[in-house]
């Protein structure tokens, strides 16, 4: 364990300790694990969980993030474009002033080209009037506070900057780097490709999962659907293979979020290095979520594992 | 022009807009220009930063650290080429365009050390063919498992490579015309016509008319259609 890891630890501790004085089932992060298809039920189901989860987006600036790499009809790398509409319709209806679809893909520079392949543009009526390239955005330097990775400030897009609420929209998959790519990994969109460059590599080398920890704590705003209806197993995150297993996953907590995903994946999530950076090893414990909807058990399904991340099967 | 000299930084880099404290890749884009329209100190000094350019997995540290957990490449010359930021691994679309900013420089001074550069660019581009023929952003495979190219960047090494003999690029035009024909972005066709125009090939795009998406998009369909027409703008002298 790191001197970080350590610190991390303690103060979750604390953190728990101060919460258990207070009303511990309200404190303890809430995430929903729904059944889903990509079907028109999946509108009223983001409706519920938005109701569910009590976000306050009245008058607000939101940012839809899903996750738009690459292209290949034969899998699904992409966030379904059904639930990106789903999600804009429902930020819509709780009274948002502003809601934007935006994204910084890692790859292809031509994003909008990337989003049509896709399915965005037939999906999502008048979708490039909705979408920002996070790539190309104005950006602003922001200096990381006590950050996990060798960065001491990264250039973020204004449009994410200026958001009251970014919301996460991964594909739950598995990510021959870093073992599963959830919501926080997905914040990876969030830089922007103009200045580092397709793909970040700046990020790889100040290191993979002390950067994810470093952008889940810049973007501290956030609420995260993941879209495991069909995630992809295997050599994630673009030559895996489809993983139907049949779930919306949500919550305020990314950590959470994201830890519950890696268990309904059968991985471990304590062996998720940024997890750990963000969270500590005790507060994405199963008993400290309060899961809502399906229980993980009825829900599970292993995703097939690479040979370097057999060793996170939980 | 006044614009563009101002926003150059003391190092002779550009940054890729104005709040960035950092030169970067954008700085082959402005060294692209001519000499004369840019201005000569400009100019030269953009050359030099960009000849101070490496991927970060060439430096010596990093090659002893390779070598020290077997990872290393023997006493293999590295094949240098230019990153998106400094301090990162090169990839395909900076060094293209390193290569095709320097060529321009070295058409008017016949420096030997740009020719060595420009070779030794090459030579990292050459070595980043995809299995299908073609380039994606610069890793041909991941973990053992074939990653397919990209029209765009197949497109822009296809342009860097011009005037280069090798049985390597018969796979690689055959690749980029295939993409052409199959291309569903507007951007993708510019550069496959772009690339293809420099090894006197006209490419035929699809069927259907790609729109253009953003201003982007349609200046260099631009440049595309003048390099159909026999003038590849990349291609000129400086």
């Amino acid at each position: 364990m790191t001197r970080r890891e350590a610190l991390a630890a303690v103060a979750s501790c604390v953190t728990l300790t101060r919460c258990s004085f207070l009303d511990e089932r309200r404190a303890l992060p809430r995430v929903s694990i729904v059944r889903a298809g990509y079907t028109q039920g999946l509108y009223q189901t983001v409706r519920r969980l938005l109701v569910e989860h009590r976000v306050n987006v009245r008058g607000k600036r939101v940012v839809i993030k899903p996750n738009l790499v690459e292209f290949d009809p034969g899998t699904t790398i992409n966030t379904h474009p059904m639930l990106v509409h789903a999600a804009l319709e429902g930020f819509r209806a709780l009274g948002a002033a502003d809601v934007r679809i935006a994204e910084g893909p890692g790859h292809r520079r031509i994003t909008l080209d990337l989003a049509d392949a896709a399915g965005y543009f037939e999906t999502i009526p008048h979708f490039e009037d909705h979408f920002t390239d996070l790539n190309l955005d104005d950006v602003s330097q922001v200096l990381l506070r006590d950050p996990f990775s060798r960065l001491n400030s990264l250039y973020f897009p204004n449009t994410a900057l200026a958001a009251d609420l970014v919301v996460s929209l991964p594909k739950m998959k598995t990510h021959h780097w870093v073992g599963a790519t959830l919501s926080m990994k997905n914040f990876f969109g969030l830089v922007p490709g103009a200045i580092y460059g397709w793909p970040k590599n700046v990020l790889h080398w100040a290191g993979i999962d002390e950067c994810i920890a470093d952008l889940h704590a810049a973007f501290p705003r956030h609420f995260a659907i993941v879209d495991g209806v069909v995630g992809m197993e295997g050599n994630g995150p673009i030559q895996g293979n489809p993983k139907p297993a049949g779930v919306l996953v949500a919550g305020m907590d990314m950590t959470a979020v994201d830890a519950t995903c890696c268990r309904i994946m059968k991985i471990n999530p304590s062996m998720i290095r940024y997890l750990r950076l963000a969270a500590g090893p005790t507060r994405f414990a199963e008993e400290n979520i309060r899961q809502i909807g399906e229980p993980i058990k009825s829900v599970q399904t292993p995703f097939e594992l690479i040979e370097p991340f057999q060793n996170i099967r939980l | 022009m006044a614009w563009l000299r101002a926003a150059q930084r003391p190092d002779g880099g550009w940054p890729p807009c104005p709040p960035v404290s950092q030169s970067t890749w954008v700085t082959a884009l402005a060294a692209l220009l001519p000499r004369d329209v840019l201005g000569h100190a400009s100019h030269g000094s953009a050359i030099q930063w960009l000849m101070g350019q490496t991927g970060k997995e060439t430096s010596f540290a990093y090659r002893l650290r390779s070598e020290l957990i077997g990872n290393g490449a023997g006493s293999d010359e590295p094949r240098r080429g230019w990153p998106f930021f400094p301090g990162a691994a090169a990839w395909v679309t900076p060094t293209a365009f390193a290569v095709l900013a320097l060529e321009k420089a070295s058409r008017d001074e016949g420096n030997s050390a740009l020719q060595q550069r420009i070779l030794v660019g090459r030579e990292f581009l050459l070595d980043r063919i995809c299995k299908d023929g073609g380039w994606n952003y610069g890793r041909s495979s991941v973990l053992g498992v074939d990653a397919p190219s990209y029209p765009e960047t197949t497109g822009q090494a296809l342009l860097a490579l011009n005037q280069v003999r090798s049985r390597k690029l018969d796979p690689a035009l055959a690749a980029a015309r295939d993409q052409a024909r199959a291309c569903q972005s507007s951007e993708g066709l510019s550069w496959l016509q772009l690339g293809l125009s420099a090894h006197g090939v006209v490419a035929v795009g699809p069927a259907r008319k790609l729109d253009s998406r953003h201003v982007i998009d349609s200046a260099l369909s631009i440049l595309a259609r003048a390099a159909l027409r026999g003038r590849n703008i990349f291609l000129e002298r400086s």
